[in-house]
């Protein structure tokens, strides 16, 4: 049975995501201490609402050393939302925020033209080799999973991309980075689909 | 790659219950919520409504309960409202798991409640539910809409634009308009004030109110704009699915994302997202067809109970026997292990195959496999014993009278006419009675077979399909109910 250590730093509701991965069988901790988190092999990262305080919060309550910890003894990270935003080099959210740089690219609003709001299911394609990498879990092309978001990712290093989503431009909607996984859309909100990519991470052993 | 637009099912709920009509056959309670949820949720709805019409401030605790337990089930978004007044109230259901809470009354009395709400959790969690109501003294001479409140008996001094503009501009993340004159109508959705609303805001409306047929929803987006659609009693009282809706949509060109049956999701597909599927026909176990589906010829086989599936050379869904009438009923489908291929098994009313056969499989003559008529290996051979078929003598008769052959015996009882062929049956009747009670098995065996055949010639003569006697028998047995959902 899979132990995930879900980070809760007071940014959102992380009921759906518990019990989303406690469906698929796994034990769900969740917890704020960053030696419990720094000690975990699989570790999620929620997050709705504002880049700036979240980052402040996992700055200030010790978390990202704990994430960092995690990381380096080779535990698999999955940022969700928010938690994948915080995973880039830097937000322009509300004032450009340095993010926690685990991966090349900055969160930027969307081009001119598309609707914000990015809410609802949109379709991505995978892209890597396997196509989708390990994370998308053997989705299909073209698979439907559910966005809620204001700001994208960009400058994306394309070796990282895990799949694409298009909305006024393309944008990188999963990533994949050794053991540092994230989804913008939401997995847990994404019927089959997302169940697919939560059993995907729940799967083999990180590393 | 494009968002879909959604499809929104509303529930009315009072004391934790559904309390308008909902007329899932299969709900062992159809007050209960979660459980109306979890059955939109498989059939395909988007996203699910929840409005507390009651909305007391007794009852708060109960419909935090209600939510709480909808998270545990549902793996969709959810909106939940009715009676949100503080950034307390929508704290505790954005707590209990919604997704997003609507305001509707409280942001008219106070419009910075939308404000604090979308600082507090987002804009993205904060839909502000408008519930218009046209009035006269528009702009050359059309009418005006207004903001209402109380069910639409209140009307308020807010014009919608100006309304639907002041809470975009505060933090809402979306709206949820509803047409106060449509609503209950079944006459389709109000597109002027749709498109009035349109005009003043970026964020994403849902249109609601006045849905009554599949053919009012793709008018909501193509000609007013909206972003998603909701509905309550047409799909409560299932005047329709949510698939028939998305088929309209997408029918119409608008992007959805289609209603996959449970059980069917994730299937492995190739480039076109076509799946292999082998159709066996449940009474002889035969196989009859491998063809190809995609997702929606999944949703309306599943949805229909008849064999559908799509044309990969006309590149089109079709439904079979659709021009032919020789439909097939599908009892169940399985899927492959490795999910990559489908099985519909099915009750055949006439041929598989386009020429007019049984089945679309020809057996290769003049392999050296097991001679003909030698008992079959394998797992076969446990059964030598041979089932009466009669496919195989109707299959000759409709040969041959479709290409008569010279010499054919069946052809010259044919030329020779209806009562010819009726006479020859009722001869063959007394020799099988004859045979019965005077001669031996052997014997027997022989006269049953020549009233067969002799009664499948007279059933060729006269144009009855062997699929009349079929339904006849089926019936007889109670196989066969009256068709549920036909399209």
């Amino acid at each position: 049975m899979s132990e995930v250590v879900l980070v809760d730093y007071g940014v959102g509701n992380t009921a759906s995501v518990r019990r989303a991965l406690e469906r698929l069988g796994a034990v769900v901790a969740q917890s704020g201490d960053p030696e419990r988190v720094a000690a975990a092999r699989r570790v999620v990262l929620p997050g709705v609402g504002a880049f700036a305080p979240a980052r402040e919060r996992l700055a200030a309550t010790g978390l990202e050393e704990g994430l960092r910890a995690a990381l380096a003894s080779g535990a698999r990270l999955l940022g969700l939302c928010l938690g994948f935003q915080l995973l880039f080099e830097s937000s322009a959210e509300f004032g450009v925020t340095r993010g926690l740089g685990l991966l090349g690219g900055r969160v930027e609003p969307f081009g001119p033209g598309a609707r914000v709001p990015h809410v609802g299911w949109n379709r991505v394609e995978p892209a890597g080799s396997p196509p989708g990498r390990r994370i998308l879990g053997g989705l299909p092309g073209g698979a439907w999973v559910y966005f809620v978001h204001s700001f994208r990712a960009d400058g994306a290093d394309p070796a990282d991309v895990a799949a694409w989503c298009d909305h006024g431009g393309r944008f990188p909607a999963a990533v994949e980075r050794g053991e540092v996984w994230g989804c913008q859309f939401h997995p847990e909100k994404s019927s089959s689909a997302g169940r697919a990519i939560l059993a995907a991470f729940l799967k083999e052993e990180p590393g | 790659m494009s968002l879909a637009v959604r499809v929104i099912p509303c529930l009315d709920v009072a004391g934790g219950r559904v309390v308008k009509g909902l007329n899932f056959v299969d709900l062992r309670d159809a007050g209960d919520p979660v459980e109306a949820a979890v059955r939109y949720e498989a059939e395909g709805a988007d996203e699910l409504c929840f409005l507390d019409i009651a909305a007391s401030h007794e009852e708060r605790g109960t419909l935090v309960a209600l939510v709480s337990r909808v998270a545990e089930a549902l793996a969709i978004p959810f909106t939940v409202g009715g009676g949100v007044r503080s950034v307390e109230d929508a704290g505790a259901l954005l707590a209990a798991g919604a997704d997003r809470i609507t305001v509707n009354t409280a942001a008219i009395a106070d419009p910075s409640l939308v404000t604090r709400l979308a600082e507090r959790f987002g804009a993205q969690c904060v839909v502000v539910a408008v519930d218009g109501k046209k009035v006269a003294g528009g702009t050359g001479g059309g009418p005006r809409f207004v903001a209402s409140t109380h069910g639409g008996r209140r009307l308020t001094e807010l014009e919608v634009p100006a309304w639907v503009a002041e809470v975009t501009a505060r933090g809402a993340g979306e709206i949820l308009l509803t047409s106060m004159d449509a609503d209950g109508t079944q006459a389709g959705f109000d597109l002027p004030m749709l498109r009035a609303a349109r005009a003043a805001t970026t964020v994403p409306i849902v249109a609601s109110g006045g849905a009554g047929k599949v053919e009012h929803f793709p008018p909501a987006v193509l000609e007013a704009g909206a972003d998603a659609v909701l509905a309550a009693s047409v799909f409560h009282d299932r005047v329709f699915t949510v698939g028939a809706v998305k088929r309209a949509l997408a029918a119409a060109g608008v992007p959805v994302r289609p209603a996959v049956p449970p059980g069917l999701e994730a299937l492995v597909t190739d480039a076109a997202g076509l799946v292999p599927v082998v159709i066996r026909d449940e009474r002889t176990g035969d196989a009859l067809t491998l063809a190809w589906a995609n997702a929606e010829a999944l949703a309306l086989t599943a949805e229909t109970g008849f064999t559908h599936l799509y044309s990969r050379s006309r590149k089109a869904l079709w439904k079979k026997g659709e021009s032919s009438g020789h439909v097939q009923r599908v009892v169940r489908i399985s899927v492959d292990c490795d999910r990559d291929a489908v099985l519909y098994d099915v009750l055949p009313e006439g041929p598989a195959c386009h020429t007019g056969r049984r089945t679309c499989f020809t057996a290769v003559p003049g392999l050296p496999f097991a001679a003909p008529g030698a008992a079959p290996t394998g797992p076969a051979a446990a059964a030598p014993a041979p089932r009466l078929d009669l496919e195989p003598l109707f299959e000759i008769v409709a040969e041959r009278q479709a290409h008569p052959q010279p010499g054919s015996y069946t052809n010259r009882l044919l030329a020779e006419g209806l009562a010819r062929c009726a006479q020859k049956v009722g001869e063959e009747g007394v020799e099988v009675a004859l045979a019965a009670v005077t001669g031996d098995e052997k014997a027997l065996a022989g006269e049953v077979a020549d009233l067969l055949f002799h009664v499948v010639v007279l059933m060729a003569a006269r144009g009855l399909d062997p699929s009349a006697v079929q339904r006849e028998l089926e019936e007889r047995r109670g196989v066969r109910r009256a068709p549920k959902g036909e399209p």
